[in-house]
């Protein structure tokens, strides 16, 4: 049963074994890869020309492959400092394969390289899940799997395409199976083991901290932040603040959240109308989370701070759906003593000019509404103007920007401002979040982009508690109304075109279809868990789910299945080619003459015993046997009803001269 | 012995299609490695949550239980049309040609035909071939090594199929009565037992050659010298000349009894092998007395294949 190792074959190994590989070509160092690709290129060499491959025959080269080994591992623990994590285990995997493949020899390592190949797979969805990647694994797998088919069928006889056709409709009829499973194996929360430390790097985002100039790199991100999906009908764009974390503590420089406002929520008073939603936020690696401003129910899995910032329990390392309702109009009057100091500090000794300018106005007037409405005025009198591209601010930012460059994004408006109201005697403080969002009219959600992220102000007034001011609003107020888009049409390809054209509404419209594709994606696919197993089988109508009714509705299912698949299988083969009974109809008549066809006997001979003793038939049995064997065997394009037309009218009554 | 005919019953078609039923299925090493690395998958998906990983390790254990159904059915419904073999020497293998169909004219692949044999010590793997039954039937020859003289029964033939993912591995049993004649082996050191008689009835028609010892007969005028047999005249004052032959037309009966010097059984089937076997080359029409049967004096294939057929089967059940 030994199968020999052809070139085809070795050839199919090491092309779906690079295929598996390729979408990691980014995420390792150049040097591995090029070195995995020396590895293949010499095996494939060694195989269809006379380049000799490391045995233990070639002394030299056999030496030379050990060094090779050693230098990766060293090269890659070096690198990577020791540390196992995702990216030094895939380097590690990666640099195992490639020696492997120098011995890729036998049937043993056929079986090995390609069970590795389908490892490879997996490892790729360490990196990214989306669908573009889990289309493009499905058909690694096609290709691994034809693979194996082409080693497993004898003599190689079957053509390349035939070996994708088996090997494809092999997956497609696991595909029921495997969604099967999906649904039902029991999902278990929480890992077994901890993760890895580098599971989450390279993740964007906004963060607890705002160092001047840092969202201008959000700012141009069209990755997804989060989506939202309200059960009825979503508030208007101008409302849609959504909060991430509440900044109360600068170094003049750098603003942070600090624990001021992390004191046990107060109850706010909701002044119009409540909205019930789910958001589906994308992992970030922290704990804080995303809520429409400001929540008035924050469900089960976050907790409200004081300064309404919500959090989780744990940090958000996988796609996290929550449900939260919120009343847009409201009033939030707590204030506590630690709260109001918070509120009031400033760095000492920075931002002596802005700080001058705002004792300035206190003197005129010390109302706060009126050392807001004064600030504001400032912005819009001096010319101030809104920009992602905003000069460099090395000295005493504030100052610079308020008094100097007069150009600069949310954050620069937002910092500027508090450090006015503070200076002013007006509490206040920084509020990071996102403003927005584009609605997807396929699926009737919004999503929020990192492009999205915002910054506002915050000031208590003591009237009416804590009252949100967006100065940004007041130097670019479509910023607001149409999203950051807007000011950066000059910057995209389709700025050309008419923002209205046909061109760019078909644009959206592909657009909107695509995330619409990866929201529900991300919904059933990849963020179905525990809890939503549970869900799914409470809706249904079970009510007690454990893992032992779950394992015995999953091996049901299976068996279901497997034999639906039989069924289905074996019955189609059952009706018999027209050919062979038009054939078996010739070997009856003959049979009804004596001549009977042995059932060890070919066509051909049977032909051929006819002939010799029917010397009258010969001609014609020559020619309906010729004919079916090329029609059957050969496959021939040749004409079926001619042979079923000389059957039918064959006779066996003939005798020569007769 | 190629001349020899096969045996009537031996080549009797037997044809068994493979039942539903008959077909065992179990995993390969290398299915309880891919087993392995599912599991490892799964613990992966799990620990990680990664609903891909999950989709994949959930993909290849639906792919392993449809390979189990395409497994089953590359040998589901086989047949095997015939099995006959020609009768050899013991010593030789005997071929048993098989002829498998595709019952339902489904194409097959990668079907291995094997021999069992199962002695007190495990399962031997005798003999295999592969087919790849594209064309919906094909041939298979089983050489069967053969040890003891007498009918060599095929009893079982295996099939069994990896296709097309090599984890799983299908087998089922072709219960058939096909069965070999094996011969005795030809062996013993006594020449043909030409009697005079023999002699004297064949000296008409025999064709004298220079190649063979074939017996001895009257001297008649104009014979060599170098052909008189001495040993003979020393002893009975008759004038013997040596026959030599290259085709003659002696007859010769080949007789259990003359035997007695050689006391073993299987020596005498042996011994007798040789004889049919020399006669028969020598053109000598000759018979076969057995204790239990005999066969007229006759010649050629058939009648040799006859007589061997006899001292094969002598005194089985």
């Amino acid at each position: 049963m030994t199968a020999r190792l052809t070139p085809t074959t070795l050839l199919w190994c090491l092309v779906t074994l690079t295929l598996a590989l390729l979408p990691h070509a980014g995420r390792f160092s150049i040097g591995l890869l090029a070195v995995f690709a020396l590895l293949v290129t010499w095996r494939w060499l060694g195989a269809i020309s006379r380049v000799p491959l490391p045995t233990r025959d070639h002394l030299v080269l056999w030496i030379f492959k050990q060094v090779l080994a050693l230098a990766a591992f060293l090269v890659i623990y070096i690198h990577y400092r020791g540390q196992i994590g995702r990216d030094a285990g895939l380097a590690l995997l990666t640099a195992l394969l490639g020696l492997k493949v120098l011995e890729l020899e036998s049937e043993r390592d056929v079986y090995v390289l390609s069970f590795l190949a389908y490892f490879l797979v997996v490892t790729n969805f360490f990196y990214s899940q989306s669908v573009p990647t889990a289309l493009y694994m499905l058909a690694v797998v096609v290709a691994i799997t034809a693979s194996l088919v082409r080693f497993n069928s004898a003599l190689e006889t079957f053509s390349h395409f035939a070996c994708l056709r088996l090997a494809g409709t092999m997956v497609a009829q696991a595909t029921p199976l495997m969604i099967a499973a999906f649904l039902l194996f029991p999902r278990l929360p929480g890992p077994l083991w901890g993760l890895p430390q580098d599971a989450f790097s390279g993740v964007t985002g906004l963060s607890d901290t705002m160092t001047i100039g840092e969202i201008t790199r959000l700012g141009a991100s069209d990755e997804i932040a989060f989506r939202a999906q309200f059960d009825g009908i979503p508030p208007r764009a101008a409302d849609l603040y959504w909060r991430g974390p509440v900044l109360w503590d600068t170094d003049g420089r750098t603003w942070r959240a600090g624990a001021s406002g992390h004191g046990p929520a107060t109850p706010i008073i909701k002044l119009g109308p409540v909205y019930a939603y789910t958001v589906l936020l994308e992992p970030h690696g922290e704990r804080w989370l995303l809520g429409l401003d400001a929540v008035t129910n924050v469900g089960d899995t976050a907790r409200a701070h004081a300064d309404l910032s919500l959090v989780a329990r744990n940090p958000v390392k996988k796609r996290l759906r929550y449900r939260l309702e919120s009343a847009p109009v409201y009033a939030a009057r707590a204030l506590s003593a630690t709260e109001r100091a918070a509120a009031l500090t400033l760095p000492y000794a920075r931002h002596p000019k802005a700080l001058a300018l705002a004792r300035q106005w206190r003197v005129a007037n010390p109302a706060p509404a009126a050392l807001v409405a004064r600030a504001l005025d400032y912005y819009r009198e001096q010319g101030f103007v809104y920009t992602l591209l905003p000069p460099a601010l090395p000295r005493d930012s504030v100052d610079q920007f308020l008094f100097e460059t007069h150009a600069g994004f949310c954050e620069h408006y937002a910092a500027s401002f508090v450090v006015l109201m503070r200076a002013a005697g007006v509490p206040a403080r920084v509020v990071t979040g996102y403003q927005g969002g584009e609605f997807n009219d396929v699926s009737d959600y919004l999503v929020i982009r990192q492009r999205d992220a915002h910054a506002w102000a915050e000031v208590y007034l003591p009237e009416r508690g804590w009252v949100r001011v967006d100065p940004t609003a007041v130097v670019a107020p479509s910023r607001l109304s149409l999203g950051i888009d807007s000011l950066r049409t000059a910057r995209t390809p389709l700025a050309i075109l008419d923002r209205n054209s046909t061109a760019v509404a078909a644009w959206r419209q592909m657009t909107a279809l695509w995330d619409a594709a990866n929201f529900q994606w991300a919904q059933w696919v990849l963020g179905y868990s525990a809890q939503r197993q549970f869900a799914l089988f409470t809706s249904l109508g079970f009510d007690a789910i454990d893992i032992a009714s779950l394992m015995f509705a999953l091996t049901g299912a299976l068996a279901i299945l497997v034999g639906a698949l039989a069924l289905v299988m074996f019955r189609a083969r059952e009706v018999r080619d027209p050919l062979v009974l038009a054939y078996a109809r010739f070997c009856g008549k003959l049979a009804r003459v004596g001549l009977t066809r042995a059932p060890h006997e070919g066509p051909v001979a049977y032909a051929e015993r006819v002939a010799a003793t029917r010397a009258d038939l010969s001609v014609e049995v020559t020619r309906i046997s010729q004919l079916y064997t090329a029609l059957r065997y050969a496959e021939l394009p040749l004409n079926r009803a001619l042979l079923e037309r000389l059957i039918r009218k064959f006779k066996t009554t003939r005798r020569s001269g007769g | 012995m190629q001349a020899a005919a096969s045996s009537a019953d031996s080549s009797l078609p037997t044809s068994i299609a493979l039942g539903l039923r008959r077909v065992y299925i179990v995993p390969t090493r290398y299915g309880y490695l891919l087993g392995g690395l599912l599991l490892i998958i799964l613990l992966g998906a799990i620990n990680y949550d990664n609903a891909l990983a999950y989709l994949l390790c959930f993909l290849l254990g639906g792919l392993s239980l449809v390979a189990m159904l395409h497994t089953y059915r590359n040998l589901a419904g086989l047949k095997l049309a015939s099995a006959a073999a020609t009768p050899v020497f013991v010593g030789d293998q005997a071929p048993f040609r098989l002829h498998l169909e595709s019952a339902v004219g489904r194409p097959r692949s990668n079907v291995s035909v094997l021999w069992v044999a199962t002695p007190p010590r495990g399962v031997v793997r005798a003999t295999a071939t592969t087919l790849n039954l594209s064309t919906t039937d094909a041939q298979a020859t089983l050489r069967i090594p053969t040890a003891r003289r007498g009918r060599l029964p095929l009893k079982r033939v295996r099939v069994e199929s990896v296709f097309p993912l090599g984890i799983l591995r299908a087998w089922a049993y072709f219960e058939t009565s096909a069965s070999a004649v094996v011969y005795p082996a030809p062996r013993g050191r006594l020449t043909l037992p030409v009697s005079p008689a023999d002699v004297a009835a064949s000296a008409l028609g025999s064709a004298p050659g220079t190649d063979d010892f074939a017996g001895l007969r009257p001297y008649r005028p104009g014979d060599r010298l170098a052909a008189i047999h001495w040993p003979a005249l020393a002893k009975s004052a008759t004038l013997l000349v040596k026959r030599f032959q290259g085709g003659g037309e002696g007859e010769v009966w080949l007789r259990w009894q003359d035997l007695g010097l050689v006391p073993e059984r299987e020596a005498r089937l042996s011994q007798l092998t040789r004889w049919v076997l020399d006669a028969e080359q020598r053109g000598l029409r000759y018979g076969l007395e057995l204790p239990n049967a005999s066969l007229p004096v006759a010649r050629g294939a058939a009648h040799a294949a006859a007589a061997l057929r006899l001292l094969a089967l002598y005194d089985e059940p």
